[in-house]
């Protein structure tokens, strides 16, 4: 069977993984979508898109019902929020794509790794000094948060750089805590 | 219901407690007063009670810790009584005493009760005195890591690092060796000092096929105690519980007697009224170990009111109003079995991580057999300042079965947007073969769970799905840039929202 829909081509990343599709429009508020294996193309699936109120989405995909929740960060990356869970994914067209994955891998070399604060809390403890080497899973910062105290360890090892935390001070999750350069 | 409106009942905590608590003394036809900190001015407790009244900024230790803003609270709002819910000042026993000078009634035990159970050592010795079964233990520790040292050689490892005035799961800290213990013995100093404002610590033989088993009293003020069964909280993670159930499926009939007879005797002894737990470790064998008392109404009281019919609030209002316990022993005859989950805002795929943050849409169990006890409502933020353990479900089943397909029913339910919660790790739980047999022991989450069980490649599937349609239509341009919900006020959709509540990234749901 010729399928006649003008279809465009889409990379999806979420984690280490990617996922290429091609969409098209249908009728009203719905799409179809035909995930791009290496192989094979699988039949086209239909996916509507109607919004339920209090920024969530009813989708159908095939047969499946979701309710999802959509925030954009920029205009490629989405955290999609279904089930109770946030997921981060990013879907650029295919020529985009194939920039970025080049980009990324000659950029790939081992570069200083940013240790971040994992969450919100109150530094407690620093237990190293600027300059200092570290082993891969060394406690580095002790951050408190919620009562409980939490070991940040190394996440590679390497030497101390730009260390900005001290003891007593309270940080937001995400904010860089120092540089770690192997 | 007799209405008791002079008696005015000031609830010195926040979240899901402060509104179990306002329940219950609004059943006892009690007036209800809430404290609240500038973060919860809109809090559920807050919207509950008969009144409220604000106690300062967000950090607790400005505001529900705040001991001279509550005393005033309480004195310019004519309160009678004050309950202390758990944590916050619970077990503490300068703020018991100062509830008694002021003239006020506590619902809890004396600030003598609690001192004498809230220092862990002097409570060995009081069950020790009591006849009630010990793990071997050592002496409060000098500074000096040597001494920990040695004792833990004569103990035996795995140890367990204990802050004498801790609780609540916090303040420990399990060592395997002498290398963890020499590393954990500052820390946990020094949370011990931060957390309970004395850093006295000592160490425990670690029991690591153990099964947390506690026994819930209540002590009337006419000398009069009665056990309401056991609870099973085994399912923990860092020490702190995540799944109770009762009864336990282990404890014989006369294990259950003893222990409850040795709860009680070891409560009069040291002269104790109000609810209170026992705490013991029930080893491989079913032999039962004292842990601690605790000296105030605990977070997982629902099971045991589940299978009791007992009010354990209702009760506690009552006994510090003078009425003798009017049950006997004999009239104690649970029903059934009970489970409590605890409804955390935490992602147990990053090592439980707490997470804080708006909620934006909340879908509640409901339905026979099912209770939800919760702190948080949709549109409110989960803060950074308090527990990050927002609610808790509890399910009763005519058996332990029942009671459990019943709760992974509730968890299917169960959907909160904006925080993740642990609902998912709840569900992993439940369903666990070992769970479903029962072989649950204190180190079921070390030994069983990885975070990699928790994946959701079904629900990442269809997110790719959803990215790659959404770029599309943006490319389209079928609705100009972006369209925003923040944007579409003149949406033909009436229900969608004319405002995002998601401040870092926009909320998108418009056509």
């Amino acid at each position: 069977m010729t399928d006649s829909r003008k279809y465009q081509r889409f990379v999806s990343r979420f984690g280490e993984e990617q996922r290429t599709f091609d969409v098209a429009s249908g009728e009203s508020s719905s799409f179809w979508v035909k995930r791009i294996e290496t192989e094979t193309t699988d039949e086209p699936i239909e996916v509507s898109w109607n919004p339920i109120g209090h920024g969530r989405v009813l989708f159908r995909i095939g047969g499946r019902v979701r309710i999802a929740r959509i925030a954009q960060s920029t205009p490629q990356e989405f955290i999609v929020e279904m089930d109770g869970r946030q997921i981060p994914v990013r879907a650029d067209d295919e020529i985009t794509a194939r920039a970025l994955h080049q980009k990324a891998a000659s950029g790939a070399a081992s570069g200083p790794a940013k240790l971040l604060a994992p969450m919100p809390g109150t530094i407690v403890n620093v237990l190293i000094d600027e300059g200092e080497s570290v082993a891969k899973g060394q406690p580095v910062i002790v951050i408190e948060a919620m009562k409980m105290q939490n070991e940040i360890t190394a996440p590679i090892a390497g030497t101390i750089h730009g260390l900005k935390a001290g003891a007593g001070q309270a940080v937001e999750a995400r904010a860089l805590l120092c540089e770690i350069v192997p | 219901m007799i209405e008791k409106k002079n008696h005015r009942l000031l609830i010195a905590n926040r979240g899901e407690i402060a509104s179990r608590i306002i329940r219950g003394a609004k059943d006892e036809g009690w007036h209800t007063i809430a404290i609240y900190s500038d973060a919860d001015a809109s809090a559920p407790h807050v919207l509950l009670a008969d009144e409220a009244h604000p106690v300062g900024p967000a950090p607790a230790h400005q505001s529900y810790l705040n001991m001279d803003r509550i005393l005033e609270v309480a004195r310019e709002s004519r309160a009678t009584h004050v309950h202390p819910g758990y944590g916050f000042f619970s077990e503490n026993p300068d703020f018991v005493q100062r509830i008694a000078d002021a003239g006020l009634k506590l619902i809890g035990p004396s600030a003598d009760a609690i001192r004498a159970m809230g220092d862990k050592v002097a409570a060995r010795n009081a069950a020790e005195a009591a006849k009630v079964p010990l793990v071997p233990g050592s002496p409060p520790l000098p500074a000096d890591p040597e001494v920990a040292v040695d004792y833990a050689e004569k103990i035996g490892y795995p140890v367990l690092i204990k802050a004498a005035f801790g609780g609540g799961g916090k303040g420990m800290r399990l060592c395997k060796d002498v290398t963890e213990l020499r590393s954990a013995l500052s820390l946990t100093r020094g949370e011990a000092g931060r957390s309970f404002g004395n850093d006295t610590i000592f160490i425990e033989r670690a029991l690591l096929k153990a099964r947390h088993v506690e026994i819930q009293i209540l002590c009337d003020e006419h000398g009069n105690g009665v056990y309401l069964g056991e609870r099973e909280c085994s399912i923990q993670r860092r020490h702190q519980k995540l799944i109770e159930e009762t009864p336990c499926v282990v404890l014989a009939p006369e294990t259950r007697r003893k222990m409850g007879e040795a709860a009680v005797r070891l409560a009069l002894d040291i002269g104790y009224h109000n609810a209170a737990t026992v705490e013991f470790l029930l080893d491989e064998k079913g032999e039962p170990y004292f842990l601690e008392m605790n000296t105030r109404l605990q977070v997982e009281h629902p099971i045991t009111e589940m299978v009791t019919g007992i009010d354990l609030v209702r009760a506690q209002l009552r006994i510090a109003d003078g009425e003798p316990l009017p049950w006997t022993q004999d009239e104690i005859d649970p029903k059934g079995a009970a489970i409590e989950c605890r409804i955390i805002a935490e992602d147990a795929m990053a090592g439980f991580v707490p997470q804080s943050g708006p909620v934006h849409y909340a879908r509640l169990p409901q339905g026979p057999g099912v209770r939800n006890d919760v702190g948080f409502l949709p549109g409110r933020e989960i803060s950074v300042h308090y527990d990050s353990m927002i609610g808790k479900l509890i399910t009763w089943g005519n058996d332990r079965e029942e009671a459990r397909t019943r709760m992974l029913r509730a968890l299917d339910e169960y959907l909160v947007e904006g925080v993740r919660t642990n609902v998912d790790f709840q569900r992993w739980a439940l369903s666990h073969p070992e769970f479903i047999a029962g072989n649950t022991y204190t180190r079921f989450i070390d030994d069983h769970f990885r975070p990699e069980m928790l994946a959701r490649p079904d629900l990442e599937e269809d997110a790719a799905i959803i990215a790659a349609v959404a770029t599309y239509r943006h490319r389209m341009g079928s609705s100009g840039p972006i369209a925003m919900s923040g944007t579409n006020s003149q949406s033909s959709d009436p229900n969608a929202p004319r405002r995002s509540p998601w401040k870092r990234a926009r909320s998108w749901s418009g056509r």
